[in-house]
């Protein structure tokens, strides 16, 4: 080999090669990190990635997923062209069109259900993706519908709700100051790097980790300092036992309490219950661990809990959620450095030190008479607490098949995965009653096909785009490739329809840039093309840092104005099966134990995949080619079932058939499966009302069923 | 100066992010059977009550008396006088499979239909340009690292923790 | 100034030599080999006959200029006849030498029998680069529509191999009922035939050649083989003829110790013509490899230096590919034990172990797992029966295609589960 081809072969970037690095964001795991990337690109196309160095979130290095940007980018299931159907709804026969009559037909036929139907009867309908997601629900309000509905109805909306009901704000444990973190369901080395090193810097530095999870997880055979392994959906019982006896002891701070907390006497009163023996009987968790990690927990100051987001998929999630969070309150870790801080958001769920015009962005556009939104009904507290007035799209499958209170006619999908919806073959089958729906997305997936009009969409490779990092920074990306194929961004598109609607929009209509900067207009940024030349994140002039103890000063912005240990809102909504206080409850379905021993979870992260996103990524998938399930050596001994032999996993619905993988990561009697497979979708199993009645949210992590060996024919 | 590869057992967790951007700097493409010079995994031992987990990334160890180096019958292994790191060059292997058979850590690769040996070269040409080798680089918990034999020496002396390096069948 | 000889410049007499360079830089070395040629590595003979390697490519070291200039060698393109106790040599021009030291490196001839002989041009042996040069030669002038490869051994099926692909019909004949009757399980032995006869090569066991003439062989039981070609691959015989005045002890071939010492001081022995230790049986024992050659050569050359290097001996081990399968054979397949057997479409394992304590192992198709096993034995033997996977062992097999529980079966601890 020569000196230029070992260059080459090495992609080292200098001139002999022609390879240059050029800066972008990852944003296959959206929206947390998005790590910067150094895309080192040959004759346009990417050749290898590598995480930015000095870059806020990740300095350098990347996750697994992000690693693999360039397949992903180039993956071979790309939509390539705009198309419109041409075989039957399902069946994926498609022509190609051009993007002038795609945006045509998507007015034509959006405009004729709005005449027709009334404007609610579109939904516009978000998958995982969050980078515009302000611009979609404006597009869908500036249409007149209130039918903006995301994945966040599954995702991380409960959360917000249990945060907002105790505290009036969205809030954060403050990793980088605590001395003691509670990791409870969270599992931050493989869900999210950043968070996980945050934890794992804090143990460096001499702190303590107590590790609360039904999984044994990376992070607790590898890190905790004390580890519990409570049966799934016992935690509110092990996190009254420890307000019980913070207060029966007299170790929870009066003062803090007396000052600020709403509803303590009914919660004292409730939790006075929960002995450290009955918490052991329901959680397992011997008594004596139990009151050892509270004594860490107290014991440090400051410390805090991390729950994690998979908590609040239970159908009694809200309330785990929340008697968590109470313990916070009861301690008085809230708004100091190293326990829970309020949280703010500058822009798609991510905060750059100011506050933006992004709610307003949408919201001046809510159409004020529209007949209610999606779920609205069923889902009273969802309503009343959440500022953004979103639907709860777990609702919407009920919706689309009753057409109560109203029949809903047209879809408008952006990165929308069925299989997030429970008992998932009824969503497509939702689809198929619509009268249109297009379908906008980067790859060709199952929704796709069930779409009249498909519309390619980019990755941020491809696209420049305004993103916000903790630590006050911003960044202004500008495309590291052109587009791949005839594919524009997600804006770009909606856009397009804004104006091929013809809505009375002028900003939405006016595109990305223009309205991007209309909500930073708050940052004191003048020069923007300055921002956008920028190689790493910038800090904008009006950014600050939160001051700790501004909201206590300040007050919350419950309707009491406290901190609720009982939730007003709840206790003005008034419904029996809705308890103001954070119940212990089962949150099992009500299938025969007998017939269905075993407890499944799903949807806890592995470390090579992201919902659905990267299965069809071939590094990433030939990590874990197999969809599997996670069996407990003792359970598989008993069951006779082998590390890699086929398994089916029974509901009272349905079933799916996987690869048994022999772990004690699962607790005795617990399953654990990862989900999104096309050939093994394991929310096609879960009954499609097995929701969280407060939230909406679905049980992804507590369902009863059965564990059956397939014999392989040979 | 010579190089130690050197993974921090404590600090990994087994997420593979090393492996994949092993596969991206090579070119790797496992629809063809192919594999990342680099693997990490989980070994699980003990008793199911109280389990014992060991978090690996095992990539080619660049033994000091490379035995893969020895067996092959045609020279095509080599020691990079610079690094230290076993380097190849495969135009005359004739696909024999003995390298793979003297490897104490199955590292030798037969990735492409040439059924040519291919491994791990410890990104010989990044690191004499002062770049980390890829998988090194990557890792978001600073598990893995090249280092210096004496930094090495160094680490060996001072730090009590577990580290893997050549020496891990010791 | 000291002065050693190295008497044979294969694959033991050039690591001797290397190693004897870099542990003293300042003595004489001469080096003796008739041939003229770089060190060759035999095993290079099919590949280059079969026309897949160049000419070049055979001498994986470089060239012989290069070599002698970069040691400071002095080479003497002749046989060495004689070697005594003295440590002086006798070659073909009549030498006479006396030195500090010497390393017998002459590494080993194909076997032929007296009675095998026979004077025609159309039967072959396969050891060194002139035999492949023959064979191609006959293979290029000649219709060469059936053979007859005599010896079921690595060699013979590499000949078969190349022959095959030369579309001639073959017959390979070998006194044992198997294929590879020193490394392979019967069973082994059996799929393989099963293999390579569904690839249209024949087979002929228990078969006693007595004679081979112009027509092709002649058995025992009186019947005969037809063959336009024959190649005898029936083993090797130890270079050692010269040494039989020098007082070294000679069994199979050149004893040594684990310091590669002969039983006379001074004179050392290493490659194909020696037998080291086998781990297994504690006993000395031709294990005629490449990587064998060049560590013992190598410890040979230290100790000859003044250093104290040490071969502990090794394991019969082997790993051959023809027709595009692996077979791997570890171990004494003769050591007692329990049979056991992972088979998948993909591979086979099968091994035997005695207790907790690995005998021998057969593996078809899976090159990957090899070097693990086969250093799992080799530790078993330095380090004790008890000896267990590593994590980073037990990952990489499992990865590799074993499952939990034979990996288990073949390296866990008690306390350990699969
Ligand atoms: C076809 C074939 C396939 C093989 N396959 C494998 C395999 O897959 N794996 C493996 O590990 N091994 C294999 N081998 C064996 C391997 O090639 C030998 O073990 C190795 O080459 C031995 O090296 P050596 O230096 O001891 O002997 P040699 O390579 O035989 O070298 C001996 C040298 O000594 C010279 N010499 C002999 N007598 C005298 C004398 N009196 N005076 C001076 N010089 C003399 C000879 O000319 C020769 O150059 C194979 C061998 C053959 C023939
Ligand atoms: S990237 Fe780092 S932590 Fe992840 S497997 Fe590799 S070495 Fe371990
Ligand atoms: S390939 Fe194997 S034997 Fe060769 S240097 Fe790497 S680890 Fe060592
Ligand atoms: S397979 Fe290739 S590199 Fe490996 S020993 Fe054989 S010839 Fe050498
Ligand atoms: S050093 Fe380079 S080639 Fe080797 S494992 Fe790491 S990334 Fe792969």
């Amino acid at each position: 080999m020569t000196e230029l081809e070992r260059l080459q072969k090495a992609k080292i970037p200098c001139p002999e090669t022609g390879i240059e690095i050029r800066h972008t964001v990852c944003d296959i795991c959206t929206p947390g990190p998005q790590c910067g990337i150094d895309a080192f690109i040959k004759d346009g196309k990417v050749i290898k990635v590598e995480g930015t160095d000095g870059f806020p979130t990740n300095d350098g290095v990347l996750c697994t997923k992000g690693a693999a940007s360039r397949q992903y980018i180039y993956r071979e299931d790309r939509l390539k062209t705009p198309m419109k159907r041409a075989g039957a709804r399902g069946e994926g026969r498609f022509e190609p069109i051009s993007w002038e009559d795609a945006m045509a037909v998507c007015a034509e036929e959006l405009n004729k259900v709005k005449a027709n139907h009334g404007p609610e009867a579109v939904t516009f309908l978000c998958g995982y993706s969050k980078w515009f997601r302000p611009w979609l629900q404006r597009l869908a309000y500036s249409f007149g519908s209130p039918n903006y509905i995301t994945e966040s109805s599954t995702c991380h909306t409960a959360e917000v709700m249990s945060y907002t009901s105790l505290f009036g704000t969205y809030s954060m444990p403050d990793l980088r100051n605590a001395k003691m973190i509670m990791s409870w369901g969270s599992n931050g080395v493989i869900n999210s790097y950043p968070m996980g090193r945050a934890v794992l810097a804090m143990k460096a530095q001499g702190g303590k980790l107590v590790v609360i999870d039904p999984r044994r997880t990376h992070l607790a055979v590898k890190y905790a300092d004390l580890y519990l392994q409570p049966k799934i959906g016992s935690d509110a019982a092990i996190a009254h036992a420890m307000a019980k006896i913070m207060i029966e002891e007299e170790r929870y701070d009066k003062a803090f309490v007396d000052k600020y907390c709403y509803g303590f006497e009914k919660y004292a009163n409730y939790v006075s219950h929960f002995s450290l023996s009955r918490a052991e009987e329901i959680s397992g968790v011997p008594a004596g661990d139990i009151r050892k990690a509270l004594d860490m927990f107290l014991e440090t100051d400051p410390s805090t809990v991390l729950p994690g987001n998979g908590l609040t998929h239970r159908i009694n999630g809200y309330n785990i959620h929340r008697a968590i969070l109470s313990l916070m309150a009861l301690s008085g870790r809230y708004d100091r450095p190293g326990t829970m801080m309020p949280a703010r958001k500058t822009l798609c769920e991510s905060d750059a030190g100011f506050d933006s015009l992004e709610h307003d962005f949408y919201m001046s556009r809510w159409p004020q008479n529209a007949r209610p939104r999606v779920g609205s009904e069923r889902f009273p507290l969802w309503t009343k607490l959440l500022h953004d007035r979103q639907g709860q799209g777990m609702d919407l499958i009920r919706h689309m098949e009753e057409g109560t209170p109203y029949p809903l006619k047209a879809m408008v999908c952006f990165g929308v995965n069925d299989r997030m919806y429970l008992e998932s073959p009824r969503f497509l089958a939702g689809l198929d009653r619509m009268d249109f729906v297009v379908a906008t997305d980067i790859f060709h997936t199952d929704v796709i096909n069930h779409a009249d009009i498909v519309l390619p969409a980019s990755t941020s490779f491809e696209r420049s785009e305004v993103k916000c990092y903790m630590g006050q920074f911003l960044y202004y990306t500008r495309p590291a490739i052109s587009p791949v194929h005839d594919n524009k961004d997600d804006v770009e598109i909606i856009t397009l329809l804004a104006n091929a609607l013809d809505l009375d929009d002028d900003l939405l209509r006016s595109g990305y840039d223009k309205t991007v900067q209309h909500m930073l207009s708050t940052s004191g940024i003048e020069d923007w093309e300055a921002v956008k030349n920028s190689p790493l994140p910038v800090r904008a002039p009006n950014a600050k840092r939160y001051i700790p103890g501004t909201q206590l000063r300040e007050g919350f912005k419950t309707p009491t104005g406290k901190i609720e240990l009982s939730c007003s809102v709840l206790e003005e909504i008034g419904r029996p099966d809705l308890d103001p206080l954070p119940i212990h409850k089962s949150s099992d379905d009500d299938a025969d134990p007998a017939k269905y021993p075993f407890v499944l979870m799903s949807g806890a992260r592995i470390p090579n995949a992201v919902h659905s996103r990267t299965h069809n990524v071939p590094w990433l998938r030939s990590l874990r080619p197999n969809p599997s399930v996670d069996i407990n050596p003792a359970d598989a001994e008993r069951l006779g079932i082998k590390q890699g032999d086929t398994v089916r996993i029974v509901s009272t619905v349905s079933s799916i058939t996987v690869k048994a993988n022999i772990s004690s990561i699962s607790n005795v009697g617990d399953v654990n499966m990862f989900h999104g497979y096309k050939e093994a979708n394991i929310n096609s199993i879960i009954p499609v009302d097995h929701l969280d009645p407060y939230t909406g949210f679905p049980g992804y992590k507590q369902l009863r069923c059965r564990i059956e060996k397939v014999e392989d024919r040979p | 100066m010579k190089y130690v590869f050197v993974l921090d057992e404590s600090k990994c967790v087994a997420c593979s992010a090393c492996a994949v951007a092993c596969m991206d700097q090579n070119d790797i493409d496992p629809l063809a059977g192919d594999i990342p010079f680099r693997a990490a995994f989980v070994d699980e031992q003990g008793p199911v009550e109280d389990p014992k987990f060991t978090f690996l990334s095992i990539a080619c160890m660049h033994c000091e008396n490379a035995p893969c180096m020895i067996a092959c019958p045609t020279g095509c292994l080599k020691k990079d006088p610079e690094t230290g790191f076993t380097v190849f060059d495969n135009t005359n292997c004739i696909g024999c499979h003995s390298c793979a058979m003297a490897c104490p850590f199955a590292q030798p690769c037969f990735n492409d239909n040439s059924g040519k040996m291919t491994k791990c070269d410890g990104c010989v040409e990044r690191v004499k340009r002062g770049m980390q080798p890829a998988c090194v680089k990557v890792c978001p918990f600073g598990a893995l690292s090249l280092v210096s034999e004496s930094e090495y020496q160094e680490l060996m002396r001072t730090d009590a923790r577990k580290k893997i390096s050549y020496k891990i069948l010791d | 100034m000291r002065k050693f000889a190295i008497i044979g410049f294969g694959c033991a007499g050039y690591n001797g030599a290397k190693s004897l360079r870099e542990h003293a830089p300042n003595v004489v070395i001469d080096v003796f080999d008739p041939s003229r040629r770089s060190p060759f590595n035999p095993m290079l003979s099919t590949y280059h006959a079969a026309g897949k390697l160049p000419y070049d490519a055979v001498f994986p070291f470089g060239s012989l200029e290069e070599i002698c200039r970069a040691l400071d060698l002095n080479y003497f393109s002749e046989n060495v006849l004689e070697v005594t106790a003295d440590r002086t040599i006798r070659t073909e021009s009549d030498l006479y030498r006396n030195y500090d030291g010497i390393l017998l490196a002459t590494g080993a001839d194909a076997m032929v029998p007296g009675s095998l002989r026979c004077s025609g041009n159309r039967w072959f042996t396969m050891r060194t680069l002139d035999d492949a040069l023959a064979l191609r030669q006959h293979l290029d002038t000649n219709q060469v529509r059936s053979a007859a490869v005599v010896g079921g051994s690595m060699v013979g099926i590499k000949v078969a191999e190349l022959l095959h692909s030369e579309g001639v019909n073959v017959t390979i004949v070998d006194a044992a009922s198997h294929l590879f009757p020193l490394a392979a399980y019967e069973s082994t032995a059996r799929f393989i035939q099963r293999q390579l006869e569904n690839k249209g090569l024949g087979f002929r066991f228990d078969a006693k050649v007595t004679a081979i003439d112009e027509d092709g062989i002649a058995f025992a039981d009186g019947s005969a083989l037809q063959a336009d070609l024959v190649c005898l691959c029936i083993g090797t015989r130890a270079g050692t003829r010269s040494f039989r005045n020098s007082s070294v002890q000679i069994g199979h071939a050149v004893v040594v110790n684990s310091h590669m010492e002969t039983s006379v001081p001074g004179i050392y022995a290493a490659g194909d013509c020696c037998e080291g230790i086998n781990l297994q049986t504690g006993k000395t024992a031709v294990i005629g490899l490449w990587a064998n050659a060049a560590m013992q050569g190598a410890c040979a050359g230290a100790n000859m230096a003044g250093d104290h290097a040490d071969c502990p001996g090794n394991i019969l081990h082997n790993i051959t590919r023809f027709f595009d399968m692996d077979f791997i054979s570890l171990g004494d397949i003769t050591l007692p034990g329990c049979k056991h057997l992972f088979d998948c479409p993909e591979f086979f394992v099968s091994l035997v172990m005695d207790g907790n304590t690995l005998q021998s192992v057969n593996v078809v198709g899976n090159y990957r797992v090899s070097g693990i096993l086969k250093h799992h034995l080799v530790k078993q033997l330095t380090g004790g029966a008890s000896t267990t996977f590593t994590p980073a062992q037990r990952g990489l097999l499992e990865r590799n295609g074993l499952p939990r529980e034979f990996i288990q079966l073949i390296g866990g601890s008690p306390n350990d589960r699969a």
